[in-house]
């Protein structure tokens, strides 16, 4: 009944930290290339650092380390699977990149080639761990669909890189651009945090738990309006425009009712994962606005106004967290604790440049990369710390013999 | 039923945590420890409900050895050590260490009962238990 069903500890913090602690380097280089980005090829380059570099490689680390807490299964061979996924991974950013920041359309044959090896068997592996998961929770659900939209704008995103390569963009290159970025970030990015927040606001902060129905429904609404809005492209742009609207306060109601839960939250304590929180959420709330008044800036608002600030606020939690875990499990109790691996003060000022760094973009773009590199430089050294102090206590023989 | 009653049990243990935590951000440290030592032993008697009455219980059916349930009873030594070091912090009125340690306990318990809700306890109530029975007993545990 239950084989192959192991509670085994997590997967070795190599396996994620690989993609957890690389992330931020490809916000200092966003940071960087945005002060030069001035056509609109030169653009999308940078804008994918931000999506593929820093989002799907948080998203992809985190992943590997909630599937055998959420699933009760983690991936074979860990560490061998996260490095074969990285490699291409971070050459296919790298090359995608050079390609649009340098013009040179015809490395992005490469560059789709990696980067659609990689998020494909990624996509297509946790896919299929997710479909023999014990029990369907809505957690589960929303990691599901969060990665059929993966693969989806995974797979669009490579034949429009093609097309760019071959110099032939095709008729319907608007329409399948649309329906990538609409998979890509409220299928995938948002499908996903929606979801694990489910699992982590209540934990993390002690929230009360809203019913197993709601939490169901929201995330089939969800997709069930992406899925429609994509529909609807092909035949009515009113229609899709309307459905779209709907998607976006679909988001909304979900900020609301998860900032209700955080303000009725048990631990009052105020710290930088809140902090970010907060700012995620209500985030959400300016989406219809910012969209009316100007559709290419509600994009930014989402990736970093939302998306990025929960997973920067997700990382200052579960890096200590892991490195304090793995060095625990080798019998070791005598670390410091996860409050003493990150300075809380300097964490702050993280923040402030985080939010700095998104008002700029909302305002006057250029004005974002000193914050930028700043905000995501600052964040890397932050994280370094406990990450030294595991490889520092993994070097000494454990008390256990582990 | 087992479920229910140990996820219950588990909310139970949070809402008795962070009136602990609140009182040792405010630097009010007697308060702090005369609700730690409740809040511990509530803590103390989960870890005993399932040491004593649920785990052995499953392992008859489901042998004993390497298998999740040594990994949760692994994960129950480390809580209690994090507990332990918990508490001497909040003795010796060292604020950054006590939350320290709180934030630490905090994450570690809510991955482990992650784990215990999501597959364990599913794991139980799927075995042919005498559930009624083990809930009885496991409420007689102080």
């Amino acid at each position: 009944m239950f084989k192959g069903l192991s509670l085994d500890q997590a997967p070795p913090f190599e396996a994620p930290l690989l993609f957890l602690l690389t992330a931020p380097l490809w916000g200092i280089i966003g940071g960087l290339a945005l002060l030069f980005a001035q056509s609109q090829p030169q653009q999308i380059g940078v804008l994918h650092l931000f999506t593929l570099g820093f989002m799907a490689q948080v998203m992809i680390g985190a992943l590997q380390q909630m599937l055998p807490v959420v699933v009760g299964v983690r991936f074979p061979k860990p560490t061998l699977l996260s490095k074969l996924i990285f490699a291409p991974l971070a050459l296919g950013i790298a090359l995608f990149f050079i390609a649009f920041f340098g013009q040179n359309f015809s490395l992005l044959f490469f560059a789709a080639s990696l980067l659609l090896l990689a998020l494909w068997s990624f996509g297509a592996i946790t896919l299929w761990r997710l479909f023999h998961a014990p029990k369907a929770t809505p957690t589960v659900w929303a990691m599901r669909l969060s990665l059929l939209s993966l693969l989806l704008a995974a797979a669009l995103g490579a034949h429009m890189a093609v097309g760019f390569a071959q110099g032939s963009l095709g008729g319907s290159f608007d329409a399948l651009l649309l329906i990538h970025a609409l998979f890509a970030v409220f299928g995938w990015v948002g499908l996903l945090i929606v979801g694990v927040s489910y699992q982590v606001v209540p934990m993390f902060y002690v929230t009360p738990e809203p019913t197993e129905g709601f939490r169901k429904w929201l995330v089939w609404i969800l997709f069930g309006l992406l899925i429609a809005t994509a529909a609807a492209l092909f035949f009515s742009k009113k229609l899709a425009l309307a459905l779209f609207v709907t998607l976006l306060f679909g988001y909304l109601l979900y900020g609301a009712w998860t900032l209700q839960l955080l303000q009725k939250r048990k631990r009052k304590i105020w710290e930088v994962s809140l902090y970010y929180w907060y700012l995620g959420l209500v985030s959400l709330f300016f989406l219809p606005l910012v969209w009316f008044f100007d559709p290419e800036r509600f994009g930014i608002l989402f990736l970093f106004g939302f998306a990025i600030s929960i997973m920067i606020g997700m990382l200052y939690k579960i890096i200590p967290f892991l490195s304090w875990f793995h060095t625990s499990s080798r019998g070791f109790f005598d670390m410091p604790t996860m409050k003493e691996m990150i300075d809380e003060k300097k964490a702050l000022v993280q923040f402030g440049l985080h939010l700095l760094a998104l008002i700029a973009l909302l305002l006057w773009p250029k004005a974002a990369a000193p914050f930028l590199m700043l905000s995501f430089g600052l964040l890397l050294w932050l994280l370094i710390k406990p990450v030294q102090i595991y490889l520092e206590y993994k070097k000494k023989p454990s008390p256990f013999g582990i | 039923m087992i479920k229910d009653f140990m996820t219950q049990d588990h909310r139970e243990c949070d809402n008795l945590y962070a009136p602990v935590e609140e009182a040792i951000s405010q630097g009010d440290f007697e308060k702090a420890l005369e609700l730690f030592v409740p809040f511990k032993q509530a803590m103390l008697r989960h870890f005993a409900m399932e040491e004593e009455v649920l785990f052995p219980k499953m392992e008859e059916f489901l042998g004993s050895g390497e298998g999740p349930i040594y990994v949760m009873k692994m994960e129950h030594a480390q809580i209690r050590s994090i507990l332990d070091q918990m508490g001497e912090a909040i003795e010796a009125k060292n604020q950054q260490k006590a939350l320290g340690f709180g934030e630490t306990f905090m994450i570690m318990t809510q991955q482990h009962n992650m784990k215990e809700e999501q597959i364990l306890y599913t794991m139980a109530e799927q075995l042919p238990l005498e559930k009624e029975k083990v809930v009885e007993q496991m409420k007689e545990i102080q």
